[in-house]
């Protein structure tokens, strides 16, 4: 039995949240919410791809960067107590948060895979660099992403020879 | 006219492909860019100038003040140059491009000299021509008048007296051969017209002149032979009356009528009669009017119909439309006892009776009025006065079968000329229905002061008061506020038509709406002319009336005073109704009506249509309307051109580079006005600009927060990267100014916009013109992104087209600040929309934006 490509697992960028870094924590917010709300929950995406100007890819904006930038002290340790409340959410310095450009908060990207690359090449960078998503490149271009649940899932099918 | 030289530059530059839905008639090389705004300066200004007058010439025929055949003449030559002008500038700027335009233009300028020389030449040659050799198309050889007496007895069978008419010929052979026109010359010389007693001085001395004049001889036994061949048909002595019948019957409404009628005219009298007639030419009114407009009094001429004078029982007038109530399809006949003079001058009450216009001709009323004494023709020539017995003066003397006979005929006339007719006749001894006279029935409201209205509208609530009257008159009906197509779906029987601008394409709704209210446009726009035409009330330029009026709300628009009235004011309307008033057709209004039919009406609405095209014109005002699209379209070409090309020619000045600081680069080429001192550095700031247009979206530009790097610094690395349209993407930013005009294409990433626009002081002329395409995202977010520009563009008033990625939107005819607002709006969102492709996951987030771009920036 041969091993899979990860090109059918690929979601195609156009199918995939990106945004230009300049955008803002709130545009951010906008596409990880209001823009899925027709979206089945289980369709909906929750990580956004962040480009330069000419279409290079610059970070990765997780559900986890969003909510660290709008509010900072979400970083800090639970031991140290509670001090986040519903209100200062929307108070003035969580506003101010918002209107920062996502390049402030992205994450970078530390890994890739080639379209042509196999399922464990992906699982494998995955496991390693702790990653739930993948970008996968066309040459310079990116084609899209992975994610290791559709991996897994393919995986496991393999396994049970089903 | 002077036509514009042919362009320089043709030749010296290649044709290039036409940008897909922009493509004027053929191919065409064009030329530089100053030469083309010198020519896009003429069309606008022609434009403006022809529509002006058939403005002014639509309101004339609405009885809205007077004017005379000369004046006709005039404007129509100014119309026909004007509107040559135009196509042959629009030409100019792509040669040969335009035949077919200019044929059209040609053909029918054609038709319209066509109607004006058959007014000019009298037939020559002939003194008298029985009735039964005349038709309507005879009106150059014996006066409107008895041409349509023949019409009525040859083309229609309808009864009318024996008789004939003496030519205009006839008259100006008798002018000549007495020298009299000479005679006329000197005493109008010597003559103070602004002095009354002069005047009538003048007048008298000239009829006198004219009734001491033999006849030529000629003319004198072709008179004689006429009447005893009439004598002989009728088998007894009899008398003629004698009606004048002229050709260019002056046009002064309040005036018709002046010329006299001599009755039951005997042999001996009939030269004497003829010249008494054709000398109440020259009454002291008409010498006034003549004298205040420069009138060739040469240019008159009469002539006159003798007809065997009818023994009248009864007679009167019939209007196949009631004056009263245009709409409600009934005629309306007045009736005196014996013969009608004192009918039509007034002196009796009528006796008046309505007919329903359907098929059993029902009389619905009778207003029968008693009348003591009648006229009748005395034996031994002339007229008389005779009482009636006391049992005749009460009693009813027209039966339902006579009445219905007349207005059968009155149907068949209205038919046959298309329109209302005002018909005398009169019933003869043996009860014989008899026609003896037809004419067009005008119907125009007459004004009411403004303490009438007073009194009208008290206690009506008045919504807003505001704007210019485009059409006159008052009506009622329910608003329906067309922000954008769609709303015209809406638009039924009754409505009244509300929107922001005033587009042709509304003209084809007019049939259905009882009123046109706009916030912006003018009186010599398309839509005006149409209003004006179907005699919808509009008032055009009242602000804000999109948000005052409410959707569905009952309102009155008195078009007059521009005011609109909540609820329907039924006192105004009613009385509106009740100011109409039969005119009757005379001869300028007729020439000005039948070159109306070629000037005026609007055919091409839609340029989407595929009608909108040369051969689809049928009037000047289509030729205006196409040239008028195709000049914005030629402007607008021109720069998609250069999109690609890169070039600019030689001859359109230096390119000033603007330091705005905005983080692309953009060069300016002044044609005229656009900056206000040339820099030495070739550099020049914002406050240099005096551009209007290039001020406003400047303005806008500069307010946006810019985000990201500039585009140059995208476009080199798009082009390094081979990113999609990367060889397009290095070019600068030109945008070719003046006072009032820019134009300026830009690339700002993967996009390409161009944005054409007048701004001036003549809102007629302003326009915009804003394509936009492409991007470096996936179709479905290019295309999203077209949306988004055109749901934000649709708020801001335009309209939009959009396929694909690919929008185009325009904005015409509106004051010079509303248009530095949208320009302004415009910037703002060229610069907010870069690379927002990306951004366009989904629809959900497309509306996200369009909400976030009018909070931001377009907040009312």
């Amino acid at each position: 039995m041969s091993e899979k490509k990860l090109k059918d697992l690929v979601i195609p960028l156009s199918q995939y949240p990106h945004m230009p870094y300049w955008a803002s924590l709130k545009e951010a917010v906008v596409q990880l919410t209001l823009a899925q709300k027709d979206m089945a929950p289980g369709e909906r995406r929750r990580t956004v791809l962040v480009f330069d100007e000419a279409y290079r890819l610059k970070g990765i904006l997780t559900q986890r960067n969003i909510l660290k930038g709008i509010e900072p002290r979400f970083s800090e340790s639970l031991a140290e107590g509670y001090k986040v409340d519903w209100k200062d959410l929307f108070n003035q310095p969580s506003q101010e948060q918002l209107a920062k450009p996502i390049s402030e908060f992205m994450s970078p990207v530390r890994a890739t895979v080639k379209s042509g690359d196999g399922l464990l090449a992906a699982s494998h960078v995955m496991i390693s660099e702790r990653l739930g998503l993948l970008p996968v490149m066309d040459g310079e271009k990116v084609a899209g992403v992975v994610r290791l649940q559709d991996v897994f899932f393919e995986l496991g099918l393999s396994l049970l020879g089903a | 006219m002077t036509k514009p030289g042919k362009p320089a530059a043709k030749g010296e530059t290649q044709a290039s492909p036409l940008p897909a839905g922009a493509e004027p008639a053929g191919e065409g090389a064009s030329c530089a860019f100053s030469q083309r705004y010198t020519l896009f300066t003429k069309v606008l200004e022609h434009n403006e100038k022809s529509l002006e007058i058939m403005s002014d010439l639509q309101s004339k025929l609405r009885g809205e003040s007077s004017f005379d055949m000369d004046y006709v003449y005039q404007s129509v030559e100014d119309i026909m140059d004007s509107v040559e002008a135009m196509v042959v500038h629009l030409d100019a700027m792509s040669p040969g491009s335009y035949a077919k335009l200019l044929q059209a233009q040609d053909a029918i300028s054609d038709q319209v000299r066509a109607i004006l020389a058959r007014r000019r030449t009298i037939p020559q040659g002939r003194w008298v021509v029985p009735f039964s050799q005349l038709s309507a198309a005879d009106d150059t050889l014996v006066g409107s008048k008895a041409a349509h007496l023949g019409e009525m007895q040859n083309r229609l069978g309808l009864p009318v007296p024996e008789g004939f008419a003496v030519t205009t010929y006839a008259f100006q052979e008798f002018m000549r051969a007495n020298q009299l026109w000479e005679m006329v010359g000197r005493i109008m010389i010597s003559a103070d017209m602004g002095e009354t007693a002069d005047l009538y001085w003048a007048s008298e001395e000239i009829k006198e002149f004219v009734l001491r004049s033999p006849l030529p001889a000629e003319l004198s036994r072709s008179l004689q032979e006429a009447y005893e061949k009439l004598q002989k048909g009728s088998g007894r002595p009899c008398g003629v009356a004698l009606r004048s019948s002229a050709l260019l019957e002056d046009g002064h409404l309040g005036l018709a009528g002046q010329y006299d009628t001599s009755l039951n005219v005997m042999a001996p009298d009939l030269e004497r009669h003829y010249k008494r007639i054709i000398a109440s030419q020259f009454n002291a009114a008409i010498l006034q009017q003549a004298h205040g407009r420069g009138q060739k009094l040469t240019e008159m001429a009469m002539g006159v119909g003798v007809m065997r004078m009818v023994q009248a029982q009864v007679s009167g007038v019939m209007y196949t439309t009631n004056p009263n109530d245009p709409d409600a399809g009934v005629m309306m006949v007045a009736a005196v006892r014996g013969l009608g003079a004192w009918a039509v001058g007034g002196q009796v009450r009528s006796s008046l009776y309505l007919v329903r216009k359907d098929f059993e001709l029902t009389v619905l009323k009778e207003e029968l009025s008693p009348q003591a004494t009648m006229i009748v023709c005395s034996p031994q020539g002339g007229i008389a006065q005779k009482p009636l017995p006391e049992p005749e003066i009460e009693r009813a003397y027209l039966s339902h079968e006579q009445i219905q006979g007349l207005c059968a005929h009155g149907l068949r006339l209205e038919k046959h000329y298309g329109k209302p007719v005002d018909v005398e006749w009169a019933v003869g001894p043996e009860g014989d229905i008899q026609l003896l006279q037809v004419r067009p029935l005008r119907i125009v409201a007459k004004r009411l002061s403004p303490e009438q209205k007073e009194h009208l509208v008290e206690g009506a609530r008045v919504l807003a008061r505001d704007g210019v009257t485009v059409s006159a008159g008052v009506a009622a009906g329910k608003v329906v506020i067309v922000a954008g197509e769609a709303d015209l779906e809406r638009l039924k029987e009754g409505s009244v038509l509300v929107a922001p601008s005033s587009l042709p394409e509304y003209a084809l709704y007019l049939d259905k709406v009882t009123a046109v209210i706009t916030e912006v446009g003018g009186r010599a726009s398309h839509l005006a002319a149409v209003s004006r035409e179907r005699g919808v009330p509009a008032v055009f330029n009242l602000k804000n009336a999109c948000r005052i009026l409410k959707e569905g709300q009952e309102v009155t628009l008195d078009a007059e005073s521009c005011t609109v009235y909540q609820g329907v004011v039924e006192p105004l309307v009613r009385r509106y109704r009740k100011r109409l008033v039969a005119l009757s057709e005379t001869s300028a209004v007729e020439l000005l009506e039948s070159c109306l039919k070629l000037l005026a009406p609007l055919n091409l609405t839609d340029p989407r249509q595929p009608d909108f095209a040369p051969a689809g014109c049928r009037t000047l005002h289509d030729v205006t309307r196409y040239a008028h699209e195709m000049v914005i379209r030629e402007m607008f070409r021109y720069a998609e051109q250069r999109g690609d090309q890169h070039e600019l020619k030689t001859g359109d000045g230096e390119a000033l580079r603007l330091s705005a600081g905005l983080p692309l680069e953009m060069f300016l080429i002044d044609l005229g006005g656009g900056v206000k001192r040339r820099p030495r550095n070739g550099e020049v700031l914002p406050k240099d600009v005096t551009s209007t247009p290039m001020n406003a979206l400047l303005h806008g530009m500069i307010s946006t927060q810019w985000r990201g790097p500039g585009p140059a610094e995208a476009q080199h690395v798009a082009a390094s990267l081979g990113g999609p349209d990367s060889s397009k993407v290095m070019r600068h930013n030109y945008a070719i100014i003046s006072k009032d005009y820019l134009n300026f294409s830009s690339r700002l990433g993967f996009h390409f916009s161009t944005l054409d626009t007048f701004c001036s002081r003549h809102d007629n002329d302003n326009y915009i013109r804003f394509m936009f395409k492409g991007g470096g995202a996936d179709s479905p977010r290019r295309n999203r992104r077209a949306r988004y520009i055109g749901k934000v563009l649709q708020k801001l008033g335009f309209r939009v087209e959009i396929k694909e990625d690919h929008l185009f939107a325009r904005l015409d005819k509106g004051p010079c600040r509303l248009f530095e607002e949208k320009l302004a709006l415009l910037g703002k969102l060229m610069v907010t929309t870069r690379q927002m492709d990306m951004l366009m996951f989904s629809d959900t987030v497309m509306d996200w934006y369009v909400d976030e771009f009018m909070k931001t920036h377009a907040q009312a």
